[in-house]
């Protein structure tokens, strides 16, 4: 019984020791390590010869003590990262749905949530302004009336979904995968509205601007403010977005409006959206330059500090699946042999041509079927199923593989300093018997 | 104040009534006694009707822009419960320092963003600037930085995997 505690305190206090320890040299666990490793989890570990260094039992990998629980009007019980900015993460399992609950939306806030704008929500006004030839001060029912409406299911997803597998972890809200939704988003194409306004040669970029205040409360400055570039704008599927899943938007989603960039990092939505620039040059707001949702084209030491001169911008977000019918730390019964699975796959820009599940380690894969998504930057869903040989610990790694070919990482790649891209493949630990 | 615009409409609607009745119902032994009532126009009649209708729907009007100002006022409160949870000194680990962290760092953020974070001393240097660059905190420098960041490389080293609980063991 010692023994199996102070592998486990160690893993909590030294985790690179403890995994030198428990994992021999060939990255496989063996004897008493194994016998030790097995007895914390309270089971066998069936593939544990198989277990590549360097990576701890998806169960291990986190110190007890449950993360706090979200409790507010009209949202799920999601996983609250931080009060202020309220911060919260949708647990996979509860992102089952193919269109995502308004209360299962993930939250991420850089500032305060401004006081709902209580009069008739069609008089609040937007302006795009900038490189135009006619700068427009349209109120939210002009918009309706004037420009197509259109409605689409729309990932959006956190520029940092993924963080918590960067090592050594990196500055930003440690998100495990659950950092994305798929809403179906009511409104207008940005690009008709860009088009209206009469856009110069010159509009190159966009800057967004909302109504949430400065966590300081200094007025003078803003929580957040993004751009991208034009061509990202004038996709079909860049919504302003003045309706979620049928209904206004949720005031902590942004009511009444908001930017809607699929496939993108998140922050590019803007909430509680009031002003649309066009610019010459990449907007410089609050989020923009050094190592803002930026990552680096030459790979940097992780763990090592840079001001971020020579990176990018993120763009397309990369390629991601998740389980979402079986959640991490599922007991079944014992005998359970056969595991019918399902979950989505995205990919930002592309989409996803294969998924694939592995319940030994990566040491073999079963593929999944995956459908065509019902429209351009939907997610996708995924199903299919896999045997199990035995009793025991299992992790179910999911991996998707997008249209281009790529695949989802065993570990976070690029590390970067805000720890942004994630996309290591999710691991969901499960116990039989 | 929505009351009394009310009030006015009902005023006026029992004024527009009763000119209704006054002209329909004038007894036919009064005639005879005094000068002739003023019996108001059809045209004058509708205007006092529409009056009367206007400022009902005013007051309506009112009354549900003040139901909505205050139910977003409510629920600005509720929000502002959740972004602001009582924290005291003790949420941070005891040691040299914590006091002037936790008045100093509290002002914007809760505590929740400081104790998710675990950094190098370095990066927790860089953080300081980067705060004060980007976000306005007022400068810290000389003894009170020390103290600060030694306290914040302390207690908030590099970790792994700092979240979520094991599902098999408690
Ligand atoms: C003037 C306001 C202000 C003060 C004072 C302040 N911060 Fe911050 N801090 C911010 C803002 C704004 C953010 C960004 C929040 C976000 O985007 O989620 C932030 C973010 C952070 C983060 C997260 C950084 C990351 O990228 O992960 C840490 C850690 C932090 N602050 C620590 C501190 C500490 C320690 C102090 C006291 C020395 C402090 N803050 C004082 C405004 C402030």
């Amino acid at each position: 019984m010692a023994r199996e505690r102070s592998l486990l305190e160690l893993y909590a206090q030294d985790p690179e020791r403890a995994d030198a320890l428990a994992f021999g040299r060939r990255g496989a666990l063996k004897g008493t390590a194994l016998a030790a490793m097995g007895a914390a989890l309270g089971a066998t570990i069936p593939f544990a010869a198989r277990m590549p260094q360097g990576l701890l039992p998806a169960a291990l990998a986190q110190p007890a003590g449950g993360p706090a629980t979200l409790r507010m009007d009209g949202k799920a019980g999601l996983i609250l990262l931080g009060e202020r900015p309220l911060v919260a993460e949708t647990p996979e399992s509860m992102l089952d749905d193919d269109v995502t609950p308004a209360d299962r939306f993930f939250i991420r806030n850089n500032g305060g949530i401004p006081e709902r704008f209580s009069a008739d929500p069609k008089t609040w006004r937007i302006r795009i302004d900038g490189e135009v030839n006619t700068p427009l001060d349209l109120t939210l029912g002009e918009l309706e009336s004037r420009f197509e409406l259109v409605t689409l299911r729309l990932q959006m997803e956190c520029g940092g979904n993924g963080r918590n597998a960067f090592v050594p972890e990196t500055r930003g809200n440690q998100w495990g995968n659950g950092a994305i939704s798929n809403g179906e988003w009511t409104g207008v194409r940005l690009r008709d509205v860009i088009r209206a306004a009469g856009p110069k040669d010159t509009a190159r970029f966009t800057g967004h601007f909302g109504a949430d205040p400065h966590l300081s409360g200094d007025t003078s400055r803003q929580a957040i403010s993004r751009g991208m570039p034009i061509a990202k704008a004038m996709e079909d599927t860049t919504l302003i977005a003045l309706r979620l899943n049928g209904e206004p938007i949720p005031l902590v989603h942004g009511f009444p409006v908001r930017l809607i960039t699929p496939g993108w990092p998140g922050s590019l939505s803007q909430k509680w959206l009031n002003r649309i620039t066009l610019r010459a040059t990449p907007h410089d707001g609050p989020g923009m330059g050094g190592t803002s949702y930026r990552v680096p084209v030459k790979p940097i030491v992780p763990g090592s500090s840079t001001n971020g001169a020579d990176f990018v911008d993120i763009t397309s977000m990369p390629v991601r699946a998740l389980l979402t019918n079986m959640a991490h730390g599922t007991r079944l019964p014992a005998g359970t042999r056969r595991l019918d699975l399902r979950g989505h796959g995205w990919a930002g820009d592309l989409t996803v041509r294969a998924v694939h599940v592995s319940t030994d380690f990566g040491a073999s894969w079963a593929e999944m079927r995956v459908a065509e998504p019902p429209n351009r930057h939907s997610w996708q869903r995924w199903q299919g199923s896999v045997e199990l040989p035995s009793d025991g610990y299992f992790e179910i790694w999911t991996r998707a593989t997008d249209s281009q070919g790529r695949m989802q990482p065993h570990a976070a790649p690029n590390w970067n300093p805000q720890g942004y891209a994630a996309n290591a493949m999710a691991r969901t630990a499960i116990l039989v018997g | 104040m929505s009351l009394s615009s009310l009030e006015k409409g009902a005023v006026g609607l029992a004024c527009a009534l009763g000119l209704l009745v006054l002209a329909m119902d004038v007894p036919a032994s009064r005639r005879a006694t005094g000068p002739a009532p003023l019996t108001p126009t059809p045209a004058a009649l509708a205007t006092a009707e529409a009056d009367s209708r206007a400022a009902a729907r005013r007051a309506e009007a009112e009354r549900l822009d003040a139901e909505r100002a205050a139910s977003a006022r409510a629920e600005a409160e509720r929000l502002a419960a959740i972004q602001n949870p009582r924290e005291s000194e003790d949420i941070l680990p005891a040691g040299h320092g914590r006091e002037e962290v936790f008045a100093r760092c509290t002002t914007c953020h809760n505590t929740a963003i400081i104790r998710r974070s675990g950094f190098t001393r370095a990066r927790w240097d860089e953080l300081m600037d980067w705060m004060t660059e980007k976000q306005g905190m007022a400068p810290l420098e000389g003894d009170m930085r020390g103290l600060v960041v030694d306290y914040l490389a302390q207690h908030f080293p590099p970790r792994r995997n700092p979240r979520n609980t094991n599902p098999f063991l408690n």
